[in-house]
């Protein structure tokens, strides 16, 4: 299995430096291989919401924005895996990594797709963990938004503290 | 509340939609706009902004802190806020940390999704009420639509649409305690039909990904 792994070049912390590292661990360990992308604010336009990339047939799908999400469709495909790891802002990834689950086309992941979200924070609230993991866990199954017509594996997770980032290996281990 | 100048209601009408004047949260914005009164209300219209190396300037972080009234009319995008909302929700955090105010700033949301069911909102609703939570600000009560672009096509015989902008003036005007409930509008189109039309979408990206993948 070919794995990716998104992270928030801005939001460096202990945490996340530690969940990254033991992510990474897992992910070899297991035998798969593994890429990281590294991204920053500025790295990522948001989507504009034009839909060109789905109304316009001579952009074949493509973003009319050429950044590093751009970028990283083009060869999306090659994935099996797509995991998303980024700092919690009020129940939800914060605008780096959020821009870059807009505009990812994991629709093009056909050979097999499973997507993972981590969201991490000292300070993250219970009630922002809760809906941090609502979002992608009450929709898996239609989490590519866009694209329902194909059922997919969405797992999402949240960690708060150094402890935290091994349970959540331990519990991404039996997903892996 | 505290007021602006001459004693009138500050509001902050945000566009969370990098579409600008195009964008279905702009259409519902100036539908709001029209049952406002002007003799009482000041308002001010922010936009979110795609390219920010330096951040928002601070006259608009500023604008948002000052206001009495905040409503943030966004699209849905995967579920939550999309990237550009969130972005502009966080600088607004970061400078509400440096410029504590004792100011309750109240809180509406008017979000419209591309699911015909405006439930699907709610996730992003309790994103809104997080960051309220964090900020100390007022929440008052969404308007989640389904279906947006579908609505704003019958907004002019669309009634509970009407009440539920009517509902949301009224309540930038007064002081009242409670938080009312989220309001919900379903299209007035039938839910076949917006099925249908998606569905057709979903099926052309995905013959597209896989012609892609077939390098056809």
């Amino acid at each position: 299995m070919h794995a990716l792994l998104i992270v928030d070049r801005d939001a460096r912390s202990s945490l996340s430096q530690d969940l990254q590292s033991k992510v990474t661990a897992l992910v070899e360990g297991k035998g798969h291989s593994l890429e990281i992308l590294e991204v920053g604010s500025n790295d990522v336009v948001p989507c504009l919401g034009c839909l060109l990339c789905m109304t316009d047939r001579r952009r074949h799908g493509d973003c009319v924005i050429d950044d590093a999400v751009a970028k990283l469709n083009r060869r999306i495909g090659d994935f099996d895996l797509v995991c998303f790891l980024g700092p919690i802002a009020f129940g939800q990834f914060s605008s780096t990594i959020k821009n870059v689950t807009d505009k990812a086309k994991t629709i093009r992941m056909l050979r097999s797709r499973s997507l993972i979200a981590i969201g991490y924070g000292n300070d993250v609230r219970d009630e922002e963990t809760a809906t941090f993991l609502d979002v992608y866990r009450k929709h898996r199954g239609v989490a590519d938004t866009v694209h329902t017509l194909v059922q997919e594996r969405f797992e999402a997770f949240a960690s708060h503290s150094l402890a935290d980032n091994d349970a959540v290996c331990a519990e991404l281990g039996r997903v892996l | 509340m505290t007021g602006g100048p001459a004693g009138l209601l500050r509001v902050c009408l945000v566009n969370g939609s990098l579409r600008g004047p195009k964008a279905s949260s702009n259409h519902f914005l100036a539908c709001l706009e029209r049952f406002l009164d002007p003799a009482k209300i000041e308002v001010a219209h922010l936009a979110v902004r795609a390219k920010l190396p330096n951040g928002y300037p601070e006259e608009t972080l500023a604008r948002l802190s000052a206001a009495d009234a905040v409503v943030l009319a966004f699209p849905l995008f995967s579920y939550c806020l999309p990237g550009a909302t969130i972005r502009l929700l966080e600088e607004w955090a970061h400078y509400a940390d440096a410029h504590p105010a004792a100011k309750h700033t109240r809180v509406y949301v008017l979000v419209n999704c591309g699911y015909a069911d405006p439930k699907v909102n709610d996730e992003a609703i309790h994103v809104v009420r997080n960051f309220c939570a964090r900020l100390g600000l007022e929440w008052r009560f969404a308007i989640e639509i389904g279906c947006g672009p579908a609505v704003l096509m019958l907004a002019p015989i669309d009634l509970r649409l009407r009440r539920a902008l009517q509902s949301m003036a009224a309540d930038l005007q007064t002081t009242a305690p409670e938080a009312k409930d989220n309001v919900y509008l379903w299209p007035l189109l039938p839910r076949i039909l917006m099925d249908t039309i998606r569905q057709s979408l979903d099926r052309k990206a995905l013959r597209e990904a896989i012609r892609r993948q077939s390098g056809a």
